[in-house]
C-alpha cells in the first residue's frame, strides 16, 4: 500500500491566519456582478448601435424584415459567441470569481443559443438576398458562396460550427471517442476564425462605420489575446519552467494511485490545497490529452502529489506511466480552497475519489484542535485511498474524524446504514453539532454530492457556507 | 447577478434600447445621400424630373456619335425619365464602358447610358448593375436623379450603397468623357 512509512508523513505547516467573515462573499458577488454587467453591456451596446442606425426603421416588407433579422442575429450571436469562447479560455479574472466548473457550465449553456442566432443570421441573409435578387434560395446560396467575397469561408465556418455543437450534445459526446471530440473542438476555433473576414468586408453594421468597427475589432482582439495568453502561452511557459517529471507512482487502493511529480522551481508554484491542475504526460501518444487531477497534498516545494481514480481508460493508462515521464501542466484551477472560508469551524466531507482535495485541505487549513471535522465515506476501510494519511493528519492537527464505512444506506442516504433508520440530518448534527455555523466542503461523485448538499441545506446551513465543485471541462 | 443589480441593469438596458430605438426612428433612413447638399429627401423617389429642362439657347449638340444607335431604349427595371428631347437641340446618348465592381454583398457590372441635350444631362439609364429589392430598388433611380441634379458625378454618397454609388459615378464619368 503506502510506501512511505507513516511516521515519515511530511506535512506542510498549516495556514497561520485566515480572514473569515461574510465580507469576502460580498466581494465575490460584487465582482461577479461587474463581470456580468460588462458582458451584458456588450449585448446591449450592439443592439443599441443597430437601433440608432435605424435598423428597425426601414422594415416595411419581408425582404427588409429579413435584413433586420439577419443583422441583429449576427450582432448578438457574434457577441455571445465571443463571450462563449472567453468562458473556456481559463481566464483567471473569470475563474477566480466563478470557478472553472461554473464557467464551463455557462459555456455549455451558451452553446446552443449562439448556434441558433448564427443559424438565423444565415437563413435570414439567404431570404433577404433571394428576394432582392429575385432568385430561389438555392440559387442565392450558390451565388453567395461563388460570387460574394469571403462568404464561402463564412459558410464553411457555419457548417463547422453546427458540427461542433452537435458533437457537444450529451448523446453524441457519449458515442464519440475523446480524441474525436477533442479535435472537433479544436475545429471550433477554425470555424470562428474563417467567419471573421465577412464581418469586416460585408457586415452592414460594421463596414464604413468607424465606431462599430473599433468596437468589433477590440472585442475580437480582446478574446483572441486572452485565449492565446492563458490557454497557450502561460501553460507552455509553466511547463517549461517547472519541467515536471514523474518521480514515482504509489498505488493507494485497488483503484486509486498517487503520482509524485518532481521538477524545478516548485517552491513558487501557485497551487494550494483544494485546487486541481490539467496534466498531460508528454509521451508520443498522450501529449495532447489533458487530465484534470486534484492535488492530494499541499505543494511542499519538493514535489506535487496528485491522487487519481481509475475512472476510465485514460486514468488506467496514466497509472502505468513510467517514472521519468515528463508532464505538461496547466493551472491551478478551482475555488475549493480555504480562500472561500468564512467561519472558524469547518466540516470536510468526502466520498471515494473525492478525498484528494479534502486530504490536502485538512493538512493546511488554519485551525485549533476541534475546529475541523472530517467525514470520509468509504466502501471498505481496507481499500480506502489515503485513509491512513487522513487519520494521521487528523491526529496531528487535532481534527475530528468520522470514517463512514460500508455501502450507502437506503432512501438516498449519503451515509452508510447504521441500523437506526435515522435521517442523515440527525446523524450529521450528531457528528457536527455546530454544522450550521461551519463552512462545509463537499467532494465526491456528483450524485452523492447532491444528497449531501440536500442534507446540509436541510440542516439550515447558509448557502454561502457550502462549497462544492465538480469536475467539468 | 444579484436581484437588485439585475433589476437595475434590466431597467437601464430597456432605457438604453428604447432611447436608441427612438433615435433610430427619428434618423434619416438608411438610404440617404450622405454629404451632398442637393439631396434633401431620401425616400424612394419615383418621379425623375430633370431640374433643368434643356434650354434651346444652349448649342453645341453637334457631335454625332457613332454609337448613338446603341443607346436609347435599353430596357431597365428602374423607372426612367421619358426622354424629353426638345426639338431644337439634338439629344445625344453615350454609353459608358462596363465598370466591374463589388458592392454591398454582390458583385456586378455597372453600365449606364447618358443622354445629353445640349450641354445638359437630361437622362441616365442604368443598363446593368445597381440594386434591387425592397428599399434597394430605389437606389438606381436615386443615383440617376442625383446625377442629373448635380449635372455630373459631383454629388454625395448614398449611404449603405457606397460601392454602387462609386461604380455609378465611375461609369458616369466614363460616359461623359465620350461626349
Amino acid at each position: 500500500m503506502n510506501s512511505a512509512g507513516m511516521s515519515e508523513l511530511k506535512l506542510v505547516p498549516p495556514t497561520k491566519q485566515v480572514r473569515i467573515g461574510l465580507r469576502k462573499v460580498l466581494r465575490v458577488k460584487r465582482a461577479q456582478d461587474v463581470i456580468e454587467i460588462l458582458a451584458w453591456s456588450t449585448v446591449v451596446a450592439v443592439a443599441a448601435m443597430f437601433l440608432i442606425d435605424g435598423g428597425l426603421k426601414n422594415v416595411t416588407d419581408v425582404g427588409t424584415a429579413a435584413n433586420a433579422i439577419a443583422r441583429l442575429t449576427a450582432l448578438v450571436g457574434t457577441d455571445l459567441l465571443l463571450i462563449h469562447m472567453l468562458l473556456v479560455a481559463r481566464v483567471p479574472w473569470i475563474d477566480k470569481f466563478y470557478g472553472h466548473d461554473k464557467a464551463t457550465v455557462a459555456h455549455k449553456k451558451l452553446g446552443k443559443p449562439v448556434l441558433y442566432l448564427i443559424a438565423a443570421h444565415f437563413v435570414a441573409s439567404l431570404v433577404e438576398y433571394s428576394i432582392s435578387n429575385s432568385q430561389s434560395i438555392i440559387d442565392t446560396f450558390f451565388w453567395f458562396i461563388t460570387d460574394v467575397p469571403d462568404m464561402l469561408l463564412a459558410t464553411i465556418g457555419f457548417f463547422l460550427m453546427v458540427a461542433v455543437v452537435i458533437t457537444s450534445l450529451n448523446f453524441a459526446r457519449r458515442a464519440m471517442s475523446y480524441e474525436a471530440w477533442f479535435f472537433v473542438h479544436l475545429i471550433s476555433y477554425v470555424s470562428v476564425a474563417v467567419a471573421v473576414p465577412h464581418v469586416f468586408s460585408s457586415g452592414e453594421d460594421v463596414v464604413g462605420k468607424p465606431i462599430q468597427t473599433i468596437f468589433w475589432v477590440t472585442l475580437y482582439l480582446f478574446v483572441f489575446l486572452n485565449i492565446i495568453w492563458f490557454r497557450v502561452y502561460k501553460p507552455i511557459r509553466k511547463t517549461l519552467r517547472k519541467s515536471l517529471r514523474l518521480e514515482k507512482i504509489v498505488h493507494e487502493s485497488s483503484d486509486t494511485s498517487s503520482l509524485y511529480l518532481a521538477g524545478k522551481n516548485l517552491q513558487n508554484i501557485e497551487g494550494v490545497a483544494g485546487q486541481f491542475y490539467f496534466l498531460r504526460p508528454l509521451t508520443p501518444t498522450q501529449w495532447w490529452r489533458p487530465h484534470p487531477f486534484s492535488l492530494s497534498a499541499a505543494p511542499n516545494g519538493e514535489y506535487l502529489r496528485f491522487t487519481i481514480g481509475d475512472r476510465g481508460d485514460d486514468s488506467a493508462l496514466l497509472r502505468k506511466a513510467k517514472p521519468g515521464t515528463k508532464f505538461a501542466i496547466e493551472g491551478p484551477y478551482g475555488l475549493f480552497t480555504e480562500d472561500r472560508r468564512v467561519n472558524e469551524r469547518v466540516v470536510l466531507i468526502a466520498s471515494g475519489i473525492g478525498i484528494p482535495p479534502i486530504r490536502a485541505l485538512a493538512e493546511t487549513m488554519a485551525s485549533r484542535p476541534g475546529d475541523i471535522t472530517v467525514i470520509y465515506r468509504v466502501r471498505s476501510k481496507q481499500d480506502a485511498a489515503l485513509l491512513k494519511e487522513i487519520e494521521e493528519v487528523c491526529a496531528r492537527r487535532g481534527h475530528n474524524l468520522f470514517v463512514i464505512e460500508g455501502p450507502r444506506g437506503k432512501n438516498g442516504s449519503w451515509l452508510n446504514s447504521d441500523g437506526t433508520d435515522r435521517p442523515d440530518v440527525a446523524r450529521l448534527f450528531e457528528m457536527v453539532p455546530h454544522v450550521t455555523e461551519s463552512d462545509v466542503y463537499i467532494c465526491g461523485p456528483q450524485g452523492w454530492t447532491e444528497h449531501v448538499l440536500r442534507t446540509v441545506r436541510a440542516a439550515g446551513a447558509n448557502p454561502n457556507f457550502i462549497h462544492s465543485e465538480e469536475y467539468a471541462w | 447577478m444579484r436581484k437588485t443589480t439585475k433589476t437595475v441593469v434590466g431597467l437601464i438596458s430597456l432605457g438604453v434600447l428604447g432611447a436608441s430605438w427612438s433615435i433610430g426612428q427619428a434618423a434619416e433612413s438608411g438610404l440617404s445621400l450622405d454629404t451632398a447638399g442637393t439631396a434633401n429627401t431620401a425616400g424612394p423617389t419615383e418621379t425623375l424630373q430633370p431640374t433643368e429642362s434643356a434650354s434651346p439657347s444652349q448649342d453645341a449638340g453637334t457631335e454625332q456619335a457613332a454609337d448613338t444607335n446603341q443607346a436609347a431604349e435599353t430596357a431597365t427595371t428602374t423607372p426612367t425619365p421619358t426622354k424629353t428631347a426638345v426639338a431644337v437641340d439634338k439629344s445625344v446618348t453615350k454609353k459608358s464602358d462596363p465598370v466591374s465592381y463589388v458592392a454591398e454583398k454582390r458583385a456586378g457590372t455597372m453600365q449606364i447610358s447618358v443622354t445629353k441635350t445640349g450641354s445638359a444631362i437630361t437622362a441616365i439609364d442604368i443598363i446593368s448593375g445597381g440594386t434591387e429589392g425592397g428599399q434597394w430598388a430605389s437606389v438606381p433611380s436615386m443615383l440617376a436623379q442625383y446625377a442629373i441634379e448635380a449635372q455630373g458625378s459631383d454629388f454625395g454618397n448614398i449611404s449603405r450603397a457606397t460601392h454602387t454609388t462609386d461604380a455609378f459615378k465611375e461609369a458616369l464619368d466614363n460616359a461623359l468623357a465620350k461626349f
